[in-house]
């Protein structure tokens, strides 16, 4: 465990020393600044759950790039040969660095804190149950974003391969909704369940269904398994 | 302390490594030696857990390395080919990160790194980025981060690769030290390195095991022969075929010289290791006449051994492996 965390800490570190974790926030606070602040003007009503849907666009253009240097640029040079010769295993590796992620990931969702902060300042009653349901289920859908992530940057020593692959996969899980339709009842009804938007969607709403928090849970947990086998397979080449 | 039984790895058609066998005794210091390409690294990566062998076994400390991984690479401080180093993290902040993913406890982790600090020379540079480091010392960081946890084990991938003279010669003399307590492999394809530093050599070309023993031993097996350098003044087809008939010669060089010394022979003669060849070099040469400006028997160092253990186009190399190969399964 403290393996775990010693993976995940340096990881971390690697994001803050360089200009990269705060491009990224810096840009995902003024995107979801700018589209609280649309929302808020166009429609006169201080809705958070549009913004969250917002939120998940970003990270859909976001989360690769935070997620392509995982393990790509850790083959790339060589430092994986240091990982892998360490006693750890393989798993403590790959959620290692999945933590580190998700840490970060949760770090942003913090900043945007500030946006239903306003609202009180403001004199407003935002209800909160609701935000609270809609900031679990945003991160649980970047969460499932970075998985699919990790597991690109598994797959390639190349950075930006590594980018390209996550973005690709990511948006197909997206968009399955739109290609199921094309079939009739029951293949589009699945490709609905298996659309990364559509529960987050259903939680916006405020209601935590278990079927919505599986689904997550279930993209984390496959997405995590290939990259371990995956990692695994290093050993034979 | 490490076993390591029929290793091959092979990938797709082609392989890497194949059927090498040896054990290193707790203490000892063994040299890889063999040109680039041979198979030295791939052979290491599958001692360090790092490559899974397609066939054979690697144990290290007791532990198989394919049964219990955690437990054989708990053992080892590894120093790949390619030093693994984070460029963003400052020396002691990587050595902190290695020291707790080899399980160092927290609170010896402060102690570890001032002691692998000062004992690879990197006081000055502790707080100094990787990025901004030169290769010699980013090498001092791989061989520090190899000795962060104590490992009984050390696996050197030519330690002493990018240095300078000078730095070459401390990280000699710090391996020495080392070998009191740690049993260390060591990569090279420099000689003195071997001669200097190992109690015995492993020799690979291709792959393959051509030779093992302890250096001094490598040098006396091939004493089976010896080598004549002459000097003569005299036609070369001529000369060649003269020598060529006296009794015991086994392989003959002759090399005539291009330039204002034309007309004199530069000869390399494997011999029997006889006394009565010599002497029957020397009158071939001057019972026709011929101009004998030097006869001398060579002794082998181990660059020849080598070059002769790794070039397999000459008859006499084959038979020279030959004759190392059988030794080296009674051993």
């Amino acid at each position: 465990m403290s393996k775990i965390l010693a993976i995940a800490k340096r990881e971390l570190r690697s994001y803050f020393v360089s200009p990269l974790a705060y491009v990224v926030a810096a840009f995902f606070m003024a995107a979801v600044g700018f589209l609280f602040f649309a929302i808020l003007t166009s429609t006169r009503e201080a809705s958070m759950r549009t913004l969250f849907q917002n939120m998940a666009v970003v990270f859909l253009l976001l989360v690769p790039a935070l997620t392509m240097r995982l393990l790509a640029e850790e083959r790339k040079s060589g430092t994986i040969e240091l990982l892998m010769t360490s006693p750890v295993t393989d798993e403590a590796i790959v959620f290692g660095k999945y933590l580190a992620t998700v840490t970060y990931l949760v770090f942003l969702m913090a900043l945007t804190l500030i946006f239903p902060l306003s609202l009180v300042a403001i004199g407003g009653k935002p209800e909160w149950p609701l935000i609270w349901t809609g900031y679990l289920a945003t991160t649980l859908m970047g969460a499932s974003l970075m998985a699919i992530g990790l597991m690109a940057s598994s797959f390639t020593n190349n950075v930006i391969v590594s980018a390209l692959v996550a973005f690709v996969l990511s948006l197909i899980i997206w968009l399955l909704p739109a290609i199921g339709g094309t079939f009739g009842s029951p293949i589009s009804e699945a490709f609905q369940y298996m659309s990364i938007i559509s529960h987050l969607e259903n939680m916006a709403r405020g209601v935590i269904d278990s079927s919505d928090l599986l689904y997550y849970l279930s993209v984390i947990g496959t997405c995590l398994l290939v990259t371990v086998r995956s990692v695994n397979v290093y050993h034979w080449r | 302390m490490i076993e390591v039984q029929n290793l091959t790895k092979r990938y797709g058609d082609r392989t890497a490594v194949s059927g090498i066998s040896f054990t290193v005794a707790k203490g000892e210091i063994l040299g890889f030696l063999g040109p680039n390409g041979a198979g030295k690294s791939t052979t290491m990566k599958m001692i360090t857990g790092f490559l899974s062998p397609s066939e054979g076994k690697v144990t290290v400390g007791g532990y198989d390395m394919a049964e219990q991984p955690l437990e054989a690479k708990a053992l080892i401080g590894y120093l790949p080919e390619v030093v693994p180093l984070y460029p963003d993290m400052s020396v002691t902040d990587y050595l902190s990160f290695v020291a707790s993913l080899k399980g160092l406890p927290g609170n010896e982790i402060a102690d570890r790194v001032d002691y692998v600090v000062k004992r690879c020379w990197l006081e000055e540079y502790r707080n100094r980025l990787i990025s901004h480091l030169s290769k010699g010392y980013r090498q001092r960081v791989g061989l520090a981060q190899a000795l962060i946890h104590k490992p009984p084990v050390l696996i050197l991938d030519e330690p002493t690769s990018g240095l300078d003279p000078r730095q070459i010669n401390e990280t000699r003399e710090l391996i020495r030290q080392l070998s009191g307590d740690h049993t260390v492999i060591l990569s090279t394809h420099i000689l003195p390195e071997v001669q200097n530093l190992c109690h015995r050599v492993l020799i690979i070309n291709k792959g393959r095991e051509v030779a093992e023993d302890r250096p001094e031993n490598l040098e006396n097996k091939l004493k089976g022969s010896q080598t004549v350098v002459m000097e003569v003044a005299g036609p070369e087809s001529a000369v060649r075929e003269a020598l060529q008939a006296v009794p015991g010669i086994r392989h003959l060089s002759v090399v005539p010289r291009t330039n204002h010394d034309a007309g004199i022979l530069d000869i390399k003669a494997e011999t029997d290791p006889t006394d009565a060849v010599r002497a029957g070099l020397a009158s071939a040469v001057v019972g026709r006449g011929w101009g004998l400006l030097e006869l001398r028997a060579a002794r082998l160092s181990l660059e020849d051994i080598f070059i002769r253990l790794t070039t397999a186009e000459s008859p006499v190399a084959d038979a020279a492996s030959g004759s190392a190969l059988s030794a080296t399964s009674g051993t």
